[in-house]
């Protein structure tokens, strides 16, 4: 349901209910109105009639009747009271022209207002007795009149409300649509954009309880531009570097194709294979960098406790056909016993590719014959080989997707460091990148970016 | 033809070499702008590849210096980098063609033959020299419209001369579009070709300038 039809809606439920509630308290205050003004009509017509009764000489007879023609009596009722007097024998006198004092009860004993039931209907009746006691004053007045003035007066109320109900529909049409013009100004721009219009909206004319939506909204444009931006440029930097892999296996391929000799053949065959390995290396490094990029997306890693040994198998077990190829020798080495290695809550798949990567590093560029070692302390996590260390040109470049420092004979994506980054990143840590104590060799420390958890602080 | 290929990939490179010199052509490739820059001062090339991503400075430096010093020869751009812009900007900075990776060898080739055409100032694909027709893309030479079977070393000594039938060439500048670096040729082989193009072709095809070199006979001579 939309907002503007809600709010009508509330609006008129509302409306008659709190209505209803005025006319019950305008028809009870009605109601004591009419009961005040009647009630002391009738006190003032029994005084009269007492005040004319004892001006008579005693035993005289009484008035009978009243002039038939009243004249003009404008809106007046002057049958709504009924009249009756009886004297200290009992006997009623009759002055009451419409003569329903007539249905009036003698009650000796009463003085001053009662309720009373004559046949069907309910009465007020008002006594008064002489002070000797010679006459009995009685006015009366049935109860449904005083009901009809109220009813009427009520009436007279409700009436204009509801002939002026449709107006007031329309006005509060007319305000709610106002009232919601910010709303529907914000989702017209938000249907006339296109697609990949991304721009953030602007707050500036809307209402102070749109702003937090308009803020998130905002908010969320900017995130999908961010990752956008980063698709587009993964994507323009893969289909970048798949150009020159792609040109060596079509160049390598036309060689064979054309090669005459067996032996030329075989030569051509072998570097067609090896630009295949290469490519190979490099869809898959560009798979895992998306699957990274995914992940750094969505927030949506796995993370649980880490378990090292595992991880640490599944990635030496990865990089050893190269390091036998080159003759080095992978090495790993525990903290003491009792410390627990490097606790971290994390995606093991993640860490077993930025482990995969860092080791195949440094079996690739260490010199043949020497040792690569994976080392963890309670904090960290330490990869180094002795190969030449890096230059700060090299250092200050390493994280940058598809650079290869110049010189190299080993094949490579240039995406192995961005990843271990990517990776680290996504689990708050750092990679840096030193020489060895001694000033030879490489080492790569993956660490927390800020000390938060303290050496050893969790031992298992 | 004699090419110069400056590409720093290692398998790419040498595919490229191997590949054009399958096509008959001569090639030198070097891995930086710097060995090429020092070969193209030495030798003569009819047509040169270049990468612009080399490691150091960038091919588009190299190619801007070389226009720079009134460098003539024809020169490929062959790169990774497919943005107009970066068109725009090798073709401007003075190259005569710009290729983006992949392509094929043949085409690469193909490119290459007709910048060297255009850069000799001819426009047809066949080179044609009074009764002599040399189509370069097939390396089928045709001497009074029979085909004349040529072995690589001739058609290359022949094409060279037919690129510049004005001019008389000598031993060494026709040594340097045979030969590539990679070995120093017998002192005589020279002769043994231009013995072969006359014998298989007509005595007159190539003049000799005594004290200068050689050059193509007058097209009114080879008929």
């Amino acid at each position: 349901m939309s907002l503007q039809r809600r709010l009508l809606l509330y609006l008129l439920i509302c409306a008659p209910l709190v209505w209803t509630l005025g006319m019950l308290v305008s028809a009870s205050r009605a109601r004591h109105e009419v009961n005040e003004l009647y009630d002391s009509e009738m006190i003032r017509l029994a005084r009269q009639v007492q005040a004319m009764l004892s001006s008579l000489p005693p035993g005289s007879a009484p008035v009978r009747g009243m002039p038939v023609s009243q004249g003009d009596v404008g809106a007046a009722h002057v049958d709504d009271f009924a009249i009756a007097v009886w004297d200290a024998t009992g006997k009623m006198l009759v002055i009451d022209p419409g003569q329903d004092g007539t249905q009036l009860t003698r009650r000796a004993e009463a003085n001053g207002f009662v309720d009373d039931q004559i046949g069907s209907d309910r009465w007020r009746v008002y006594y008064l007795s002489s002070a000797g006691g010679e006459w009995l004053v009685a006015t009366g007045q049935k109860s449904y009149e005083r009901d009809e003035v109220v009813y009427s007066l009520t009436l007279s109320q409700l009436l204009p409300w509801l002939v002026l109900l449709p107006l007031l529909l329309l006005a509060m049409t007319w305000a709610v649509r106002r009232a919601l013009a910010p709303v529907r100004e914000l989702s017209h721009e938000l249907r006339e954009r296109a697609a990949e219009d991304l721009r953030p909206l602007s707050d500036a004319v809307a209402p102070h309880e749109l702003k937090p939506l308009v803020g998130a909204m905002n908010g969320l444009f900017n995130r999908i531009e961010a990752t956008l931006a980063r698709e587009r440029r993964f994507t323009a930097d893969a289909a970048h570097e798949l150009r020159t892999p792609l040109a060596v296996l079509r160049a390598q391929w036309d060689v064979v194709r054309r090669s005459s000799d067996s032996a030329s053949r075989a030569v051509a065959e072998r570097k067609l294979s090896a630009g295949m390995d290469r490519m190979d290396r490099l869809v898959t490094q560009l798979l895992a960098l998306a699957g990274v990029e995914t992940r750094l997306g969505a927030q949506r890693t796995s993370r649980s406790e880490v378990s090292w040994q595992g991880i640490v198998e599944h990635a030496v077990s990865d990089c050893l056909p190269t390091a036998e190829r080159r003759h080095i020798e992978i090495e790993c080495s525990w903290p003491p016993s009792r410390t627990h290695p490097f606790p971290l809550l994390g995606d093991a798949h993640l860490l077993t590719v930025l482990l995969r990567n860092l080791l195949d590093n440094a079996v690739r560029y260490a010199p043949s014959g020497s040792v690569a070692r994976l080392i963890f302390e309670a904090d960290s996590v330490t990869v180094e080989n002795d190969g030449e260390p890096l230059v700060a040109e090299q250092s200050a470049r390493l994280g940058e997707r598809f650079y290869r420092p110049e010189g190299q004979n080993e094949s490579g994506s240039g995406l192995g460091i961005s990843i271990v980054q990517r990776i680290a990143a996504l689990h708050g840590l750092t990679v840096s990148f030193s020489a060895k104590d001694d000033g030879r060799g490489v080492r790569v420390v993956v660490g927390y970016a800020t000390p938060t958890r303290s050496a050893g602080a969790t031992s298992s | 033809m004699r090419l110069l290929v400056i590409e720093d990939d290692p398998l790419l490179g040498d595919a490229l070499a191997a590949g054009l010199r399958q096509l008959g052509h001569v090639v030198d490739w070097f891995t930086d702008g710097g060995g090429a820059h020092a070969a193209l001062a030495s030798a003569s090339y009819d047509a040169v590849t270049l990468d612009l991503g080399l490691p150091g400075t960038d091919g588009m430096t190299w190619l801007q210096r070389w226009r720079q010093e009134g460098r003539t020869e024809p020169i490929l751009i062959l790169t990774a980098r497919d943005a107009v812009e970066q068109r725009i900007a090798g073709l401007d900075a003075g190259a005569d063609d710009y290729l983006v990776k992949p392509i094929s060898i043949d085409e690469l080739a193909a490119r290459l033959r007709a910048i060297g055409r255009r850069s000799a100032g001819r426009a047809q694909a066949v080179w044609r020299h009074g009764a002599l027709a040399y189509d370069p893309a097939t390396r089928e030479v045709l001497w009074q419209g029979t085909k004349v079977d040529l072995t690589p070393r001739e058609c290359a000594l022949l094409e060279a001369f037919l690129n510049q039938p004005q001019r008389v060439l000598s031993k060494a500048t026709l040594q340097e579009k045979l030969y590539d670096w990679s070995g120093e040729p017998e002192s005589n082989a020279l002769e043994v070709h231009i013995h072969n193009l006359r014998r298989k072709i007509q005595p007159g095809i190539v003049r000799t300038v005594r004290g200068v070199g050689y050059a193509l006979g007058a097209a009114e001579a080879v008929r």
